[in-house]
């Protein structure tokens, strides 16, 4: 039998039958949710850096808030994906902050909030945000778990 | 994680002054009767979408007796010609009665305001009772609250359209001729405004910030804007843009004039900036540009770091708009001509 019900006669037009669209729905749904087990399957549990959410959340928020995506390209922005700075895709990966600074949490909330003062000469200036600010934005950036 | 937090509208525009400006939320006498009229629009377009699917529903499952009388001759007289004649000339009798204070006199002396639209970010002049310019800025009306204000709308280009929706209807901005719209504002706030008629790529990226203060903060503000300059921010008005708190200060020691970079790098010839030799008209007035809220025509808010990321490479930000990126200044540059702009309040 046709998944989507009984093809009459002449075999072009596809019968619609409540049947068949409960047939295709669990069909469907059963696809989906095979895919997602899947996917789920990709990471060995703990062996990633789980980020908090709420403070992830927080940090996207005064991300917004400066305005960083002027000069960077920042996953979870849609606009702007300013080219002044580096992309920040895929932060949690990156070796040095700036080409110059170990890539740990402390060193990133410094950078974020004064760049000039942690890699005197960058383009990046000292942005108006509070030190605890400065580490939920560090927190997102590394949460951009985004391979 | 990313996936929940990436969805739905994560623009700058939300955090920054509520993008996009709500059109069902009156702060002003202008907008309360253009709300009443969209909210009975809306009201009666779903009352007439109701009986229509009911008539849809009767003609095609109801019993015969009534499918009969629907399609009588009867019911065209009554549900075709009859109801929308009285609904519709009872609207517009009501429509242009609540309307009918939008076009009333407003008086002499009342501000003016003149806002030229360009492709895509707002000029803004305000004039004194002989209709002289008293003050040039740009993307950034202030009003004091409680006094209507006419604003005198041009352009320079296409055809634009002026829209805070908080405080009134839009008007269009037609390229040859002046047209005039009352605003006024009930209360002390941040309202955001959009150009409202489609005038090129970036048409969605031209917006500005309407700020509203009370009598006596607008007369200071003005005063702080037509003293010799320069100047430190007064922090309590409202509109101000926070400065760095000194915690997190420029902490090297800048050798580059600003100011030299700006004048030789071509910023002049298209920016003005009052008391130096920087006098072009085509891009917006920086006379003020450090005491912006936004920058881009409402998109960006006002700090360094996006002070130089729009210098350094605003076709990224705002793509085709008519300021090429200066992707030729170094970091110490970007810097020197950010700071120098940072102090233009």
């Amino acid at each position: 039998m046709h998944p989507f019900g009984n093809l009459r006669r002449d075999g072009l037009v596809p019968v619609l039958t409540w049947g068949s669209i409960l047939r295709a729905y669990l069909s469907i749904s059963l696809f989906v949710a095979l895919c997602a087990g899947l996917a789920a399957c990709k990471q060995p549990p703990g062996s990633r850096y789980g980020p908090d959410r709420e403070t992830a959340e927080r940090g996207l928020e005064a991300i917004e808030r400066v305005g960083c995506a002027a000069c960077h390209e920042i996953p979870g922005i849609d606009w702007p994906e300013g080219r002044t700075g580096p992309s920040l895709v895929g932060f949690d990966d990156i070796g040095l902050i700036a080409g110059a600074l170990p890539n740990t949490p402390e060193n990133l909330a410094a950078f974020v909030r004064n760049a000039p003062a942690a890699k005197p000469g960058s383009a990046m200036p000292a942005m108006p945000l509070s030190e605890e600010e400065a580490r939920d934005v560090a927190e997102y950036l590394y949460g951009l778990d985004d391979d | 994680m990313v996936s929940t937090m990436t969805s739905g509208s994560s623009d700058i525009f939300d955090a920054w002054w509520g993008w996009p400006p709500p059109v069902l939320d009156p702060a002003g006498p202008y907008a309360d009767s253009v709300v009443v009229l969209a909210w009975a629009l809306i009201g009666m377009g779903v009352a007439v979408t109701a009986i229509v699917v009911a008539a849809v529903y009767v003609a095609i499952k109801g019993p015969d007796r009534w499918k009969a009388k629907l399609g009588g001759e009867k019911a065209i007289w009554i549900g075709g010609i009859a109801f929308p004649g009285v609904v519709l000339t009872g609207l517009l009798v009501w429509g242009l009665t609540l309307t009918a204070s939008l076009t009333e006199p407003v008086p002499e002396d009342a501000m003016r305001i003149r806002v030229t639209g360009y492709m895509w970010w707002f000029d803004v002049e305000y004039l004194d009772e002989q209709g002289n310019v008293i003050m040039r800025d740009a993307n950034e009306l202030h009003l004091p609250v409680g006094e209507p204000v006419v604003v005198e709308l041009a352009s320079e280009d296409v055809i634009h359209s002026f829209w805070v929706p908080n405080l009134s209807g839009k008007e269009d901005m037609i390229p040859g001729r002046l047209n005039e719209l009352v605003i006024q504002a009930d209360g002390a706030g941040r309202y955001g405004g959009v150009c409202a008629e489609y005038c090129g790529g970036q048409h969605a990226l031209m917006g500005f910030v309407t700020v509203a203060h009370d009598r006596a903060d607008w007369n200071d503000w003005i005063a702080g804007r037509s003293r010799s300059r320069p100047r430190v921010a007064d922090q309590d008005v409202p509109g101000e843009v926070p400065a760095i708190t000194s915690a997190v200060a420029h902490s090297a020691t800048n050798a580059l004039s600003g100011r030299q970079l700006f004048m030789d790098s071509g910023c002049a010839a298209c920016h003005r900036v009052a008391g130096t030799e920087a006098n072009g008209l085509i891009g917006p007035d920086l006379t003020h540009v450090g005491s912006r809220l936004t920058l881009g025509a409402g998109i960006l808010p006002n700090n360094r770091g996006t002070m130089i990321g729009w210098i350094g490479d605003s076709q990224s930000i705002k793509p085709g708009n008519r300021m090429p990126s200066y992707d030729m200044l170094s970091a110490e540059e970007l810097e020197a001509i950010a700071i120098w702009l940072e102090q233009q309040r």
